[in-house]
C-alpha cells in the first residue's frame, strides 16, 4: 500500500469514519470524559488531514514511497550495484515492452564527484531496441520535477512515457532517451539543485555525474548538441540555472512555471552561506542584467494567472539581450498546477526535440 | 468569486464556525443523537480541513480558478500547427533529375524576397521528403565556386548517392540540400552578406517544407567555398547550427597568416574572437600543407562556446579525391547537428506568448 495509491486513501477515510462513529458512541461514558473526548476528536482530525494529504499525493506523486518521507537514500545493498545497469533488467525491459512503445525503467546512479546516490527514472524509446539501431547513440532529455516531487512526478503524474511514445509515433519528436533524476534526497528540504555550501553538491550530481553514469549505462550522445534540460516549478529553475552554468553541456533548456532566481526560504536554508557572489552565480535573472546569458536555447512557459511566475518572466525578458530570443508560451489559465504542465508537456517536448541533434550512429571519434 | 478570493475564504470560515455552533448547541438533544453528533462532528472537521486548504491556496495561488480544481483548462486544448502551404510543392518542373538512391535533384530558380532577380539553385530532396508529406526537413546549404558551381557537389562528389548511402546505414537522417549557384568567395562571406543567409532561406521556405530556424540549418563547402562556409557559420550563429569546411582554404593573406587586426571580408579570426556559439567541422589532408596549416590555426584560435572538430586525412593532397574521402563523415556530422525531419509541433491553444520574443 504505497502512499500514492487510492487504496491507501480509502483505508484512511474509512478509518476516519470509524473514528467519528467511535467518538460519538463513547461520548457519554463517564471515565476520563474530557481527556478521552479530546483525544478522540484530535485523532479523527489527524486521520482526516492524512486522508487529504494522501489524496493530494495520489494526484501528484510527491512522495512515491514511505521511505521517501524519512529521506532514506537507497543503499547499495538493496538493489543492483548503483550506477551499473543490470543486464537482466535490460532484457526484462525489452521483453515487457510493447511493440512500438518505449519503456520506463527505474535506475540508480551514484555520483562519482558528489558522492550522492539516488533513484531515477529512465525512458528508452522503442527505437532503442531496434536491431538496426544497435550502435545508435540517442540524444538525451534531462527532466526535473518540482518541490515537493520525485521522478515519479514526471513518469506517473505527467505520464511521460505515454506522451513521449505518442509524440515519437506521430513524428513530432525524434527518438530520444529521457532521464528524470531526483533533485533532492527525498525529504521535503529543497536544495534548488545547487552545490550547497557545506552541503550536498546537487549541481555536480545532476550535471557531470549524471552524464558520466548515463553514458556508461546507455547508448547516448555525449556532446552538447545531444543534451537538453527541462523542468516545472522549482525544476524549471533548476533546468534554467544548470543549463546557464554548464552551457558546454546543454544546448537547450525549458522551464514550465519556473522561477528565474533561487528561492530561499525555510525549506532551503542558507544554500549559499553568506556568499552573495555564489548566489548571483546561480541567478539567471542576475545574469540577464549583466548581459552574460550563455547561448542556450530557451523555452519559457507559464499560465497567465500564475502571477508570481509571470512577474519574474517579465523581469527576465526586460533584462535579456540575446541574439536569439527565447520561445515564450503563455496560456490563459491554470495557475501553478499540474494541469498547466500536463497541457504544456507535449508542446514543450516537441520544441526540445527540434533543438537536439539526430540520433547519431556510433562512429570513430574525430581528431 | 474565485477559489483564491477573500469571499471564498470568509464563506468557508463562516460555514465552519456555523457548523461548529450548530453541532455544539444540538449536542445534548436526544432526537437521533448519535447520527446527528456523528454528522456534526464530521462536518466541522471536514470544513476545518477545507478552510486550511483555502488558506494554503490563497497563499500559493495553485488553483486560481474553479475549473482548475477539476482539471478543466479551457484555454489549453492543443491544436496542430498549420502544415506549411507549400505542400503544393513541385509545380510544373521543367527538368528534374532522379539520382540513383532515390530522391530528386531540381534546378530551382529561387525567389529572393526584396529582390527582383531570382537565384539559380539546385535543390536536393531526399526520398523521405515524398514518403512523409507533413514532415518539415532540416537544410544543409552547400556552397560552391565557379567554374564548377553546384554541379561539383552533385556530379564530382555524387551528393545524392552519398546521402542515400548514409541514410541507409542509419548514420544520417534525411535532410534537404540547397546548392546556390553563387560564387561563395570574397565579399559574400563577410558579415554584410544576406543572400547566402537569410535571402535563400526565406526563398526556399516559401516553396518547400523546410525549417527556418538556426537549429535546422547548417552550411558547408569545399576549398574556397569551405572557407566561406566556416566564416558564415562563425558570423551567424543565430542562423546556423553548424558549419563544415572541406579542405577550406582562405584566399586573403590575413587569414593565411592569422593576422586579426585587418578585417578582410573573409577573415574568420575576427569572427572567432567574438566566441560565437556554433559548432565547426574542419577537414583536410595532412599533406595539403597550407590548408592543413590554416586548419590548425583556426582550431587553436577557437574558444568556448565555439567548438571545432577536425578530421585530418593521412593520405591525399588537395582536390576532389580528398573531398570525396571525407564526404560521408562530413554528412554524418552535419546530420548529427541539425536533427531529423519532424512533424509540425503541437502548440497550446490560447497561447498569447507568440513564437519567440515577447
Amino acid at each position: 500500500m504505497e502512499p500514492t495509491s487510492s487504496l491507501t486513501v480509502a483505508c484512511v477515510v474509512l478509518a476516519f469514519a470509524v473514528g467519528i462513529g467511535v467518538t460519538v458512541a463513547t461520548w457519554d461514558r463517564p471515565r476520563w470524559a474530557w481527556g478521552r473526548r479530546i483525544t478522540a476528536v484530535a485523532a479523527c482530525q489527524l486521520l482526516l488531514s492524512s486522508a487529504v494529504l494522501l489524496e493530494i499525493n495520489h494526484l501528484y506523486d510527491f512522495v512515491p514511497t514511505w521511505s521517501y518521507l524519512v529521506g532514506a537514500s537507497p543503499s547499495a545493498g538493496t538493489r543492483d550495484q548503483p550506477g551499473r545497469l543490470d543486464q537482466r533488467l535490460y532484457a526484462l525491459a525489452a521483453g515487457l515492452r510493447r511493440p512500438g512503445h518505449g519503456v520506463v525503467l527505474p535506475w540508480i546512479f551514484a555520483g562519482g564527484h558528489s558522492g550522492i546516490i539516488r533513484e531515477a527514472e529512465v525512458y528508452l524509446p522503442a527505437a532503442y531496441f531496434d536491431p538496426g539501431e544497435r550502435t545508435t547513440a540517442f540524444p538525451v532529455l534531462e527532466l526535473f520535477s518540482g518541490v515537493p516531487g520525485s521522478p515519479l512526478s514526471w513518469t506517473a503524474s505527467l505520464h511521460l512515457g505515454r506522451v513521449l511514445d505518442r509524440e515519437i509515433a506521430t513524428g513530432r519528436v525524434a527518438p530520444l532517451v529521457a532521464v528524470v533524476p531526483a533533485i533532492n534526497g527525498g525529504e521535503f528540504s529543497d536544495t534548488e539543485c545547487v552545490n550547497v555550501v557545506h552541503g550536498e553538491q546537487d549541481d555536480t550530481y545532476l550535471t557531470t555525474d549524471l552524464r558520466t553514469a548515463l553514458v556508461r549505462d546507455f547508448r547516448i550522445r555525449r556532446d552538447r548538441r545531444g543534451w537538453a534540460m527541462a523542468g516545472y516549478s522549482t525544476g524549471g529553475y533548476c533546468a534554467l540555472n544548470l543549463a546557464f552554468r554548464h552551457p558546454a553541456l546543454y544546448t537547450a533548456a525549458a522551464s514550465l512555471s519556473g522561477n528565474f532566481a533561487p528561492y530561499l526560504d525555510a525549506t532551503t536554508g542558507a544554500l549559499f552561506g553568506s556568499s552573495v557572489r555564489l548566489e548571483h552565480a546561480n541567478d539567471p535573472l542576475w545574469e540577464a542584467r549583466l548581459g552574460s546569458v550563455p547561448p542556450v536555447a530557451l523555452y519559457l512557459a507559464t499560465a497567465a494567472d500564475d502571477v508570481g511566475t509571470v512577474e519574474q518572466l517579465r523581469s527576465f525578458l526586460a533584462e535579456l539581450r540575446s541574439a536569439t530570443p527565447p520561445t515564450i508560451v503563455i496560456v490563459a489559465s491554470g495557475g501553478h498546477s499540474t494541469g498547466v504542465w500536463r497541457a504544456l508537456e507535449a508542446p514543450m517536448l516537441d520544441w526540445l526535440s527540434a533543438q537536439l541533434g539526430s540520433p547519431a550512429a556510433a562512429r570513430a571519434p574525430l581528431r | 468569486m474565485s477559489p483564491t478570493g477573500l469571499g471564498t475564504l470568509l464563506i468557508v470560515v463562516a460555514l465552519t464556525l456555523g457548523a461548529g455552533v450548530v453541532t455544539v448547541i444540538g449536542w445534548r438533544r436526544p432526537f437521533l443523537r448519535t447520527p446527528r453528533r456523528a454528522l456534526g462532528l464530521a462536518s466541522v472537521q471536514v470544513l476545518l480541513a477545507v478552510s486550511v486548504l483555502v488558506v494554503v491556496n490563497r497563499d500559493s495561488g495553485f488553483f486560481p480558478r474553479w475549473g482548475d480544481l477539476i482539471g478543466n483548462q479551457p484555454g489549453l486544448t492543443t491544436v496542430r500547427a498549420d502544415v506549411r502551404r507549400s505542400t503544393r510543392e513541385l509545380p510544373r518542373l521543367l527538368r528534374t533529375e532522379h539520382p540513383p538512391g532515390g530522391g530528386l535533384l531540381l534546378p530551382w530558380q529561387l525567389a529572393v524576397p526584396g529582390q527582383t532577380r531570382t537565384v539559380r539553385t539546385l535543390v536536393y530532396l531526399p526520398a523521405a521528403y515524398f514518403r512523409n508529406p507533413i514532415r518539415i526537413f532540416p537544410v544543409v546549404e552547400l556552397l560552391s565556386t565557379p567554374p564548377g558551381g553546384p554541379e561539383v557537389w552533385t556530379r564530382t562528389l555524387r551528393l545524392a548517392q552519398s546521402v542515400a548511402a548514409e541514410i541507409a546505414r542509419h548514420r544520417v537522417a534525411p535532410f534537404v540540400a540547397l546548392l546556390p549557384a553563387v560564387d561563395a568567395n570574397g565579399p559574400l562571406c563577410g558579415s554584410g552578406d544576406v543572400l547566402l543567409t537569410t535571402g535563400v532561406r526565406l526563398g526556399l521556405a516559401a516553396a518547400f517544407r523546410v525549417r527556418t530556424d538556426a537549429r535546422g540549418w547548417a552550411v558547408a563547402g569545399y576549398a574556397q567555398a569551405g572557407a566561406c562556409a566556416a566564416t558564415l557559420a562563425l558570423e551567424h550563429p543565430d542562423l546556423f547550427a553548424a558549419g563544415a569546411s572541406i579542405a577550406g582554404v582562405y584566399g586573403s593573406s590575413a587569414a593565411l597568416h592569422g593576422i586579426t587586426h585587418r578585417h578582410a571580408p573573409d577573415d574568420p579570426f575576427v569572427a572567432l574572437a567574438r566566441r560565437p556559439a556554433i559548432d565547426l567541422l574542419l577537414a583536410a589532408a595532412r599533406r595539403d600543407l597550407s590548408t592543413y596549416a590554416q586548419l590548425r590555426r583556426l582550431a587553436a584560435a577557437a574558444r568556448a562556446p565555439t567548438t571545432v572538430d577536425t578530421f585530418v586525412l593521412r593520405s591525399g593532397g588537395h582536390g576532389p579525391p580528398v573531398w570525396l574521402a571525407v564526404e560521408p563523415l562530413v554528412l554524418d556530422w552535419l546530420s548529427a547537428e541539425i536533427g531529423p525531419p519532424l512533424a509540425p509541433p503541437l502548440v497550446p491553444a490560447g497561447n498569447t506568448g507568440g513564437a519567440s520574443g515577447t
